[in-house]
């Protein structure tokens, strides 16, 4: 499959789903003409037609011209892993930050991230993952007064 | 004409105060090492910094931010002068002829030049901002519904048109955009549309889109070559000036790529990238020895510079004009005057006078101080460019999120950042342009809401957006475009 292919019926099904989801919106009510419908009706379409032209032309293009899309994913593996773990550790980090409050939970997901990203490097890693929360900390909560979670903190001054 | 001296100074009695100025100097020190390191450029760095802001007030928070962007203009070159890796896309030009300079021996001239030659595009494209945003602004006054309408649709489809890549692919991008820009409660009726989760109900914040497309998505692309670091030669660099022979051949260069820099700069979906490409070869055409760019030419680096410098304050035209961003850097930039409560528009520059020309003076004010910060501390700012990238994108990443809980201090924006982290990481596989996405996420709402108040004055009648003659230009010139981009790639394709 090439890339415009994939790009295509990418957009035929989420115009698809998202056209599905827009009948089921209820009529307009008093006063408003357009309603809301409309203009995800246009949006919707507009990605579907696209989509259609954008995957029949290129199906009807000679062999020699695609350029074909590459998953990869056997030799990637070890990206789309990392890939994973980051966002894993992301939302984890967004649902930590109030029970453990923004220091910890920080330290916590750049200790992590810095072990995927840089290695077995355990010094390099405490390091970053020690300033790292710390100065910025100081920086936003402190000098410009902007409010952080404290969570496990709180006990401290400031 | 004296009003426009009066509006001035009102903007400079903002702007020179001590701590704005402080935050002039410390806000373009920021946005150049931003702009610098390569895999964050501009748009995302000034994403990420964005909530040094929020304790200030909002002329202040203003100024930092047009710094931050500023200062990310004059960052963007070091790497490539140093490295030949480019900061950002209107970077991309200033390796052609930095780089080998550099390997000429010359970095330190090349570093002084392209100081300089940003700091004179600056200002020529700030003269131009200022007699410009008057009558604009004077002229967007006039806007009704179906000229807003009309304008947003023109800008939006000369950002899929007139930039690089597959149009098709393109319209695809800003339909997804406009898809969910629908998310949410609709203002006219009340109506709860695609929100499946009750945190949605306010829409998505463009601002999370952005630090997922750009800033997360950008880490991704990097997983690939996790071991990559750069070495710079420091004591090679010698004397960061320009004599005078040299700075005399740039000249001319100079004074032309401004202006068309600023002009490129002012329409929508050109910006910085297209400036630099189209002053590089304009420089090489009219110059008497075309061979000498791309081996270390001093024109090929100064043209590209001071025309970048102008295009961004050509893209503050439409932005504070008209609140319509012109690139993903200005896009930012709107998102933080609307998270500081300024609306951009006609109507800012009547209400807030102040707030509006304190940002053009503290532009002329970051200009100069820019130029000052970036030849002394060009040595030492350059050493950043040491850090290897797996100490970078943790730091990166971690500035990210940390950025997307300041926005919303909700813990679902987390979700969904990484939603648009992978679907920036998709796009760039699948080469599908973001840009149109994130404009039309951003545009989208007003847009809708145009039209269907034009809707409602003309009585459901669609002939309205034709009759009246500014729409009907707009209309026309955006029609034009897609004609015009059909025409070049058929052209392309024959080739």
């Amino acid at each position: 499959m090439t890339k415009n292919e994939i790009s295509g019926l990418m957009a035929i099904i989420i115009s698809s789903i998202y056209l599905l989801a827009t009948l089921r919106l209820p009529e307009t009510a008093m006063g408003d003409n357009i309603g809301p419908k409309l203009f995800p009706i246009l949006a919707g379409a507009l990605a579907f037609l696209c989509g259609l032209i954008l995957l029949v032309k290129d199906l009807r293009q000679k062999k020699s011209n695609k350029e074909i899309f590459h998953l990869g994913l056997k030799e990637n593996k070890n990206i789309y892993i990392k890939i994973g773990i980051t966002i894993f550790l992301g939302i984890a980090y967004g649902f930590a930050l109030v029970p453990l409050g923004y220091v910890i939970s920080t330290a916590l997901f750049m200790l992590l991230v810095t072990r995927l990203i840089n290695g077995p490097r355990w010094l390099e890693n405490l390091l970053l993952a020690l300033a790292f929360p710390v100065v910025t900390y100081v920086v936003f909560a402190i000098m410009l007064g902007l409010s952080l979670p404290r969570g496990l903190l709180s006990f401290l001054p400031f | 004409m004296e009003s426009i001296f009066h509006n001035l100074s009102i903007g400079l009695d903002a702007a020179l105060t001590l701590t704005n100025i402080t935050w002039v100097f410390i806000g373009g020190l920021l946005g150049t090492i931003i702009g610098m390191l390569p895999g964050l450029g501009p748009a995302t760095g000034v994403a990420i910094l964005i909530p040094i802001s929020y304790g200030m007030n909002p002329t202040t928070a203003l100024i930092t931010m047009a710094a931050i962007y500023y200062g990310a203009m004059f960052g963007g070159s070091r790497a490539s002068i140093m490295i030949n890796t480019p900061g950002d896309a209107s970077a991309i030009v200033s390796c052609f002829d930095g780089y080998p300079m550099t390997k000429n021996g010359e970095a330190g001239k090349a570093l002084a030049i392209s100081a300089i030659a940003s700091f004179i595009g600056g200002i020529i494209g700030m003269i131009f901002l200022i007699f410009v945003t008057m009558p604009v602004a004077n002229a967007a006054l006039k806007f009704g519904p179906a000229e807003m309408f009309s304008l947003m649709i023109f800008a939006l489809t000369a950002t899929v048109t007139l930039s690089q890549g597959n149009m098709l692919k393109g319209f695809i991008a800003m339909a997804f955009g406009f898809m969910l820009s629908t998310i949410g409660i609709d203002p006219q009726t009340g109506i709860l549309r695609f929100t499946f989760v009750p945190e949605l109900q306010d829409g998505i914040d463009f601002l999370v889109a952005m630090i997922g497309l750009y800033a997360v998505a950008e880490v991704f692309k990097n997983y690939s070559n996790l071991d990559a670091h750069y070495t710079i030669d420091s004591k090679s660099i010698g004397r960061v000036w320009v004599p005078w022979e040299d700075f005399k051949k740039t000249i001319k260069p100079i004074l032309r790529s401004s202006p068309l820099g600023f002009l490129i700069g002012v329409l929508p979906g050109m910006g910085g990238t297209v400036a630099t490409f189209v002053s590089y070869a304009l420089e090489k055409t009219l110059s008497k020895h075309p061979e000498k760019f791309g081996k270390g030419a001093i024109e090929g680096l100064a043209a590209p510079e001071a025309a970048n410098n102008a295009s961004s304050c050509g893209a503050f035209v439409p932005l504070l004009t008209l609140g319509i961003p012109g690139s993903g850097t200005t896009a930012v930039m709107l998102g933080a005057l609307m998270m500081l409560g300024v609306r951009p528009g006609p109507i800012l520059f009547q209400m807030h006078p102040e707030i509006a020309w304190g940002v053009i003076a503290s532009m002329l004010i970051g200009d100069i101080m820019l130029a000052l910060i970036n030849l002394p501390l060009a040595v030492p700012l350059v050493q950043l460019l040491k850090i290897p990238q797996r100490i970078m994108l943790p730091v990166i990443l971690g500035m990210a999120f940390m950025g997307t809980y300041f926005l919303n201090y909700s813990s679902f924006d987390f979700i969904l950042v990484s939603v648009f982290a992978l679907t920036g990481y998709l796009f760039w596989k699948l080469e599908i342009p973001i840009p149109p996405l994130v404009l039309a996420l951003i545009l989208g709402g007003t847009t809708e809401q145009s039209f269907r108040n034009a809707m409602t004055i003309a009585g459901n009648d669609l002939m309205f957006f034709v009759e009246k003659p500014i729409s009907l230009t707009l209309l026309l010139l955006a029609a034009a475009s897609i004609v015009f981009s059909i025409y070049k790639q058929r052209k392309v394709a024959k080739s």
